[in-house]
């Protein structure tokens, strides 16, 4: 047994675990993230956005556009379906098959819904972003069709001009990022945080 | 596809053909003083005792210092034996500390978000897990982790088990190709990965992704008041130290539970294209090493063509199928790609990524150990389910883990060799040197190790009842999200189809399980295919020689694979995927 050298092998297996443990466990985070506060405070601590000094979230999340019981709030744009509810203490899909009977139901379910509360007529095709929960839960984007489907909805509860409002969407339409590396979105707060410092 | 699929895939194509060599130039000149002399008709003879390596003026002193403190004489060279031990033990120690760390972290500082002390079970599993490079997460990442134990112990798990993989992969052409009995110094290989390769990488790579939005503070979370007037937790933590070699690793554990798909961690199309890379170009890159190590350059071409077919062929039938959508859902969601629509399968995915650069990031990475998902697999379409599960099934080989891939599709060589020496009755030979039964006695069990453990314990979860109890989804998909959990882990990937209720003691135990043998047995197997070969005698290449260097060997190579894998599962895909597409 004694020919391997298993001593000397778990001599410099111990000291390894030691290095590596303070180089890469505290030295690399801590320098990564000194750096960062430095050239990228904002993105390192979470693209945050305030407003009048109150931190309102960050550009990056998703949030519910609801009041204290749950209903849609008809004055905003409204996200997409969320297995977490827009609760950034978790994340998460709702990992429901393609095939799974409970997905097709709710997919109905959402289109309804959506027609309803965009009034649109009982034959209008949704998009489908609209009526399917994201990857994250916490999708802070609609594509641009499901935005344009809204706006005259969210017009007329602010009774806005249903062309300003549509202006607005294409005024926050970002993407394609550098051409291609990404979908044409909306982000959903920025857009509604614009809405409010209309008046 | 799409035009917008096209061109990622087409740009994803062109930077990883430019960077892959380039970088694999570099490692073959930071390793190639440990090559034992190849001779035959390779490079002849022991190249110059120490060519220089580009930086080491700076990287030299930080070796050396760490040789000191680790007592090892980076001079002196192992048998295979000697080094399978070295990794071994140093494995053990890993999961022992980390265990640790995972048990003790609630009472332990840097936990902000008060994450509790894991059960003896989940410890041992995340330990294994992140040891192993698979990255199998069965703890919610948000909650259940601190970040000390983030950072002090599944970051450092990660870059370990990505210099492991790469020490590993040097070892298996020392002892493949060289004329030495021994096959380098683990310690040696390890320590040179991290100082030259994965460290630099890794500072560079994060601060690019910081610039994108990645966060990386220790502020825990914080509150927010929503514009409609509700509350919403907003996460924080060392996010982009962990999240780049999570992918430059080809680890795929990530700090938040959606991993990839987070804002947080993947928040735009670049930053989506810029992970894929930092996942595929490493895996690359090594072959191109191994090329020049052994002075066979089209060697490690026709290795890299097959690796990119294989790639190919699954990433574009996924984003095929995931562009198309799911036929099942009413016909008045507006499915079909145009300018204000992604379109597509939606479920599961990310505005921003849309449905094809959601299936070019995950499963362009399921052929690596990576499995680093932006989207969630249980909802894919059978296909695009395929097609990701696939990539696992082929042995990981497209282009694979770091040093994973390289060790692996070099004993898959080496059974390709033995089938066409037999179809064509000549001694079958690999790099010069003649293939034996000892070797393919190794070689079958190599190939062997994986399927049985994923289809003995897949099989059993799927009769009783600790095992049939968490899944989420009825009928065939959900057979396929206990299947796949199986050869995730087996394969050390660690995506999911996270349908699955994974974090129970069935599936803790038994999945830690399959991730030890999955990780180990092969390493050993290879080890000693290496050590079985290192020293044998080097022939001259004659007329009869088999090239195995040219397109008839990559064709021939690229069927083994295909067979060999279909061959072992395709059942498992019919009863699974396959039927539910057929039934659907």
């Amino acid at each position: 047994m004694l020919r391997y050298g298993y001593l000397r092998q778990a001599t410099a297996g111990i000291a390894a675990l030691i290095v590596v443990t303070l180089a890469l466990g505290f030295g690399y985070p801590l320098v990564v993230t000194g750096i960062s506060q430095v050239l990228f405070r904002h993105q390192a601590n979470g693209s945050l956005v305030y407003s009048g000094g109150k931190l309102t979230g960050s550009a990056l999340l998703g949030q519910n556009f609801t009041d204290g019981k749950g209903n849609l709030l008809p004055w905003y744009f409204q996200p997409r379906p969320s297995a977490v509810s827009y609760n950034g203490a978790g994340s998460g899909a709702s990992n429901l098959g393609p095939s799974n009977q409970e997905l097709i139901n709710q997919v109905s379910e959402r289109v309804r819904g959506y027609r309803a509360f965009n009034h649109l007529p009982p034959d209008a095709s949704v998009p489908v972003d609209a009526v399917t929960a994201s990857a994250s839960g916490l999708d802070p984007d609609i594509s641009v069709q499901n935005a344009l489907d809204q706006a005259p909805r969210v017009a007329a509860a602010r009774h806005l001009p249903a062309a300003r409002v549509v202006a607005l969407v294409h005024t926050y339409t970002t993407g394609p990022q550098l051409g291609f590396m990404s979908e044409p979105v909306v982000n959903v707060l920025q857009i509604n945080m614009a809405l409010d410092g209309l008046r | 596809m799409n035009v917008t699929g096209w061109e990622q895939l087409l740009f994803v194509c062109a930077v990883t053909a430019v960077l892959a060599p380039l970088l694999g130039w570099y490692l073959a000149a930071v390793f190639r003083d440990t090559m034992p002399a190849v001779t035959g008709d390779g490079t002849a003879g022991k190249p110059d005792a120490r060519r220089r390596a580009p930086g080491d003026r700076v990287f030299l002193p930080a070796e050396r210092l760490v040789f000191r403190v680790l007592r090892v004489d980076p001079e002196s060279s192992m048998t295979w034996q000697v080094y399978a031990i070295a990794v071994l033990i140093f494995g053990l120690l890993s999961c022992g500390l980390l265990y640790a760390i995972l048990r003790l972290q609630g009472v332990l500082p840097l936990n902000p978000a008060r994450a509790p002390d894991m059960s003896p079970r989940l410890a041992f599993n995340t330990a294994v897990s992140f040891v192993t490079g698979t990255n199998w997460q069965a703890y919610e990442g948000e909650t259940q982790a601190s970040y000390l134990a983030d950072m002090a112990g599944l970051v450092v798990a990660q870059f370990t088990a990505a210099a492991v993989g790469l020490a590993v992969a040097l070892a298996v052409v020392r002892g493949i190709a060289g004329s030495s009995r021994r096959i380098g110094n683990f310690w040696v290989d390890f320590t040179r990965s991290l100082v030259r390769v994965f460290v630099p990488l890794s500072v560079l790579a994060a601060l690019v992704l910081v610039s994108q939005g990645v966060v990386q503070n220790f502020s825990g979370f914080r509150t927010a008041s929503t514009l409609a007037g509700g509350t919403q937790q907003i996460p924080g933590g060392p996010v982009a130290s962990m999240e780049v070699i999570k992918l430059l690793g080809t680890n795929g554990g990530s700090m938040y539970g959606a991993g990839g798909a987070h804002p947080f961690e993947n928040p735009s199309g670049f930053t989506n294209i810029f992970d894929l890379l930092l996942v595929i170009v490493l895996p690359f890159a090594i072959i191109f090493m191994f090329g020049r190590l052994i002075g066979r350059r089209k060697q490690a071409l026709a290795i890299v063509a097959v690796m990119a077919v294989i790639f190919l062929g699954h990433t574009m039938i996924a984003m095929q199928a995931e562009l198309h959508g799911n036929h099942l859902l009413p016909s008045s969601v507006a499915q079909v790609a145009s300018g204000t629509n992604p379109g597509g399968n939606m479920e599961g995915k990310e505005t921003r990524f849309g449905p094809s650069g959601s299936a070019l990031m995950t499963v362009g990475t399921m052929g690596t150990t990576a499995g680093a998902t932006d989207s969630q697999l249980d909802s894919y379409t059978p296909v695009g389910g395929t097609a990701a599960f696939a990539g696992i099934l082929l042995g990981e080989i497209s282009p694979g883990g770091d040093g994973g891939g390289l060790y692996g599709i070099l004993v898959l060589a080496l059974l390709s060799v033995f089938i066409a020496g037999l179809m064509v009755g000549r001694t079958p030979e690999f790099l010069g040197k003649k293939i034996r039964a000892t070797q393919m006695k190794l070689v079958v069990t190599y190939v062997l190790t994986i399927p049985v453990v994923v289809l003995v314990f897949g099989g059993i979860s799927l009769v009783i009842s600790p095992g049939t109890s968490s899944i989420l989804n009825p009928g065939l998909h959900g057979l396929t999200e206990v299947t796949y959990a199986y050869a995730s882990a087996a394969q050390n990937n660690g995506s999911a189809f996270a349908g699955l209720a994974a974090n129970t003691p069935w599936y803790d135990i038994t999945l830690g399980l399959t991730m030890l043998i999955g990780r180990f047995g092969p390493i050993i197997l290879a080890l000693a295919i290496a050590g079985s070969l290192a020293g044998a005698r080097v022939h001259a290449r004659t007329r009869a020689t088999l090239d195995t260097a040219g397109l008839t060997f990559a064709g021939f190579l690229a069927g083994v694979i295909v067979i060999v894998g279909g061959l072992i599962y395709f059942p498992m895909l019919i009863l699974g995927p396959i039927g539910e597409r057929i039934t659907g």
